[in-house]
């Protein structure tokens, strides 16, 4: 029986710690991570994954945007002669300032390369051209023998199907694999782990079957342990497994895959850090449902289409993300945009409640959305035609498309209801709005 | 309502008030409005030391109320070191969000001349996060923003910075000198004549570091530009417009009233600034530069000025060319001019059929080819 046990997890503790110790002074925190595959050939295949966190980086205001510069090296040597060099420039562009600064987006880029040395050093070199901080980081590594049958395990946030050009490195017959050198998931933002491997199996030996045990533990306490029984298909084959995180708490978790073919059996060790944000809450009510009706008056068409088949922590999810699209869209943080949201429901609660919460009324609506309007024209029946015309209002906004609402409080309790509508695509004008008016209405008053 | 008036200049002629330039900065408790009036439009009477002017601004909100009324006693020195330089006068106000518009009057008040000057702005929610780096010089106690950086016989040279962002870094570049201040406060003042080591500077650049964002920009001196407003009518801006706009941009930009013109311009201007947040728009400061240069270098005459002509066009879309090879005096054909421009991979041949100078360009293909 062959058990070939591999660097890999010695190899993440090492970024971690070196990552954690660059983060002083005129350095640059950041994380690699590495992963090796085979080629036909039984070469070794590398992959170096590094991500840097926006936050650790220096952004320059320019060209439309804001700007960091990576200069990144990677040398491999083969004792004391370097076998392979390869200098990157990445330059990171981010539209809205509020990303230089986002906890959890960060920067991710792939070098590959191959090698059939048995044993080689890898140095990683990182320059942040405007901060002039810097990223070293190096280790000893072994090439994956060329009978391996199980490749490393790489470590996924996300795995979704994609055909742009957009993340194209990391992409696998149309799906990205996007992995995570820091270890670092969060609760908030992934529902699973996805571990991506590769299988390999010599050509007598198609058709024959082999087992696969992912096991999790945490603190020495095993919290999953699966079987997967399959057989050798093809002479390179892809397995995709995924850990939901969904019931795991926060804290550090130590995977194994195991693999058991015959006689043989080889091993590959995992770790990730699981967080859980507990601060990073944006909500304004705490009922969900209310919240989702608040955010709908800022979404156009990209509603979700089974809200109300989310369960509370997708909710929160779901609330968390609209929230943080909204700041980025506004050019805002995520306070700030929820504390004016917050004092327009506020406005709209002590000014437009009627049997009903402010908010939820249509003047609330579309104050929440827009704002005060520049103009507003009033028109209050007297006693005389008060069983004839209701009350009115006009509101006239001056920027954007110039929009204007026509509010009728068509039961004379307060509850203005929108009936017609121009400059905003996401409101309807009632058809027959004129006849709540009378015919003496002087349709000058819509013009903005 | 006025809450504050700082006049950085104090002093005496006559005005083409049409020039002034206006920079609107807003923050937390104030509007902050730089008029920026160049020197050599100023008009003294003969033989005077000096002018007296007197400035009137007025700002109505959208709905044509007056929200703000100031008047301003101006004494502009005559003095050739003068030339080329802008008299800067600050006003400051308390404006909510909206648009408005400035109303400017400047009277001369020994010659009676009087000039009057119109600029709309909008205020937004949002504050100014970078404002412009003013440089102004003092002399002989008069103050003014140079044309360049020369410190010899002043009294003072002090940059002027204002912004709203939290910023934890100044750095100033002069020449090959830096210097560091930490955690600066807004409005934040330096003069540079302390901390340089040379009497002349070539250039004086600014970074704002706020956390891990760093925004860089010159500081800024006079430059012929400031009167581009005043030489350049908003149909004459938006036509100019048309050289660089994009298909796209341009079929929005063709569409817009003429009330609407500046606004339109200014949003096409916004959304070609290549540094967010800084108030400094270096591409419209080269842009403008690059139109009053094509004026200056090929203008025939009135009916034929230099920006219109399809040098001018050139010059404005690519700037100066690398080499020019001309052919002023070919036996059997006109005289002919060649420019090239290695870096873009592009040249382009100008020939003057009718013999008086209006060079007309020959390849127009290469013009519009994607480099």
């Amino acid at each position: 029986m062959k058990n070939i046990r591999i660097f890999k997890q010695l190899l993440i503790l090492a970024a971690l710690t070196l990552s954690v110790t660059a983060g002083s002074a005129q350095r640059l925190n950041m994380h690699v991570d590495v992963s090796r595959f085979l080629d036909e050939s039984g070469n070794t295949i590398v992959l170096v994954d590094y991500q840097a966190p926006y936050r650790n980086l220096m952004f320059m205001a320019q060209n439309g945007g804001f700007f960091a510069r990576l200069d990144v090296e990677l040398e491999i040597a083969n004792q004391d002669s370097i076998i392979y060099r390869q200098k990157v420039t990445d330059n990171i562009g981010i539209s809205s300032k509020y990303d230089a600064s986002s906890q959890r987006k960060s920067y991710l880029n792939r070098l590959v390369f191959s090698t059939d040395e048995p044993r080689f050093a890898i140095g990683f070199k990182a320059l942040d051209v405007y901060a002039e901080t810097e990223f070293k980081w190096s280790m000893e590594l072994e090439a994956l023998p060329p009978f391996s049958r199980l490749s490393d395990i790489e470590l996924n946030s996300r795995v979704s199907p994609d055909s742009s050009s957009y993340l194209v490195k990391f992409q696998r017959n149309k799906v990205v694999y996007e992995p995570i050198p820091s270890v670092l998931l969060s609760k908030n933002y992934s529902e699973y782990a996805y571990l991506y491997m590769e299988i390999y199996s010599p050509s007598e030996e198609i058709g024959s079957s082999y087992l696969l045990n992912l096991s999790l533990e945490q603190n020495g306490d095993l919290v999953l342990d699966e079987y997967l029984d399959n057989s050798f298909e093809r002479l390179r084959d892809a397995i995709s497994l995924k850990i939901p995180l969904r019931d795991l708490s926060a804290g550090r978790y130590q995977g194994n895959v195991t693999m058991q073919a015959g006689e043989s059996m080889e091993s590959r060790d995992f770790e990730f850090v699981l967080t859980e944000d507990i601060e990073q809450r944006y909500r304004l009510f705490e009922n969900a449902d209310d919240e989702y009706a608040l955010m709908r008056y800022f979404m156009q068409s990209n509603l979700p289409a089974n809200w109300t088949a989310f369960d509370g922590e997708t909710k929160t999810r779901y609330i968390n993300n609209f929230w943080q699209f909204m700041a980025t869209s506004a050019g805002m943080s995520e306070e700030n945009i929820i504390k004016l949201v917050e004092e327009r429901v506020n406005h709209a609660n002590r000014h437009y409640s009627s049997l009903k919460a402010g908010w939820t009324s249509d003047m609330g609506r579309i104050y929440i959305r827009n704002g005060a309007p520049a103009d507003i024209y009033k028109d209050t029946s007297s006693d005389a035609t008060r069983f004839v015309r209701k009350d009115y209002q006009i509101w006239k906004y001056s920027g954007g498309t110039k929009a204007v609402y026509l509010f009728i409080d068509i039961q004379m309790n307060n509850n203005y209801r929108l009936i017609y509508v121009n400059g905003d695509d996401m409101e309807n004008t009632n058809p027959d709005w004129i006849k709540y008016l009378g015919t003496d209405f002087d349709t000058n008053l819509l013009r903005n | 309502m006025i809450k504050n008036i700082s006049i950085l200049a104090l002093l005496l002629g006559f005005c083409l008030l049409g020039a002034v330039e206006v920079v609107v900065e807003n923050y937390d408790s104030t509007v902050d409005i730089w008029l920026l009036l160049p020197y050599d439009d100023f008009i003294f009477g003969a033989g005077d030391g000096g002018a007296e002017y007197q400035l009137s601004t007025q700002i109505k909100d959208g709905r044509g109320k007056q929200a703000a009324v100031n008047e301003t006693q101006l004494s502009v020195p005559r003095q050739s070191w003068l030339r080329g330089t802008a008299i800067p006068v600050m006003l400051q106000y308390e404006l909510g969000p909206g648009s408005y518009e400035l109303n400017l009057t400047l009277r001369n008040r020994k010659l009676g001349d009087r000039r009057n000057f119109s600029r709309k702005f909008q205020l937004g929610t949002q504050n100014t996060e970078i404002g412009q780096a003013y440089i102004i010089a003092t002399r002989e106690g008069f103050s003014y923003i140079p044309g360049l950086l020369d410190l010899r016989e002043l009294d003072s040279l002090v940059l002027r910075q204002s912004f709203s962002v939290a910023a934890r870094q100044i750095t100033l570049k002069l020449d090959d000198q830096r210097v560091d201040f930490a955690y600066p406060q807004s409005p934040w003042e330096q003069d540079i004549i302390a901390i340089s080591h040379t009497d002349s500077l070539s250039a004086l650049s600014v970074s704002i570091t706020e956390n891990n964002i760093r925004y860089e920009m010159e500081a800024l001196l006079y430059k012929p530009w400031f009167s581009f407003n005043a030489r350049y009518s908003a149909k004459d801006q938006l036509a100019q417009l048309r050289y660089i706009a994009t298909q796209n941009e341009w079929q929005i930009l063709r569409k817009v009233p003429d009330s609407k013109l500046t606004e339109a311009i200014e949003s096409y201007w916004q959304a070609h600034d290549p540094t967010p947040g800084t108030l400094r728009n270096e591409n419209r400061e080269q842009f403008y530069s690059r139109v009053l240069r094509a004026d200056e270098l090929f203008t025939i005459h009135k009916r034929l000025t230099g920006w219109k002509s399809d040098r001018g066009r050139i010059y404005i879309k690519f700037g100066e060319p690398e080499q020019i090879v001309s052919n002023a005096f070919p036996i059997g054909e006109p005289p002919s001019i060649r420019w090239h421009y290695f870096r873009l991979n592009l040249s382009f041949l100008f020939t003057d059929d009718r013999g008086f100078g209006q060079y007309t360009l020959r390849n127009k293909d290469e013009e519009y080819q994607d480099f």
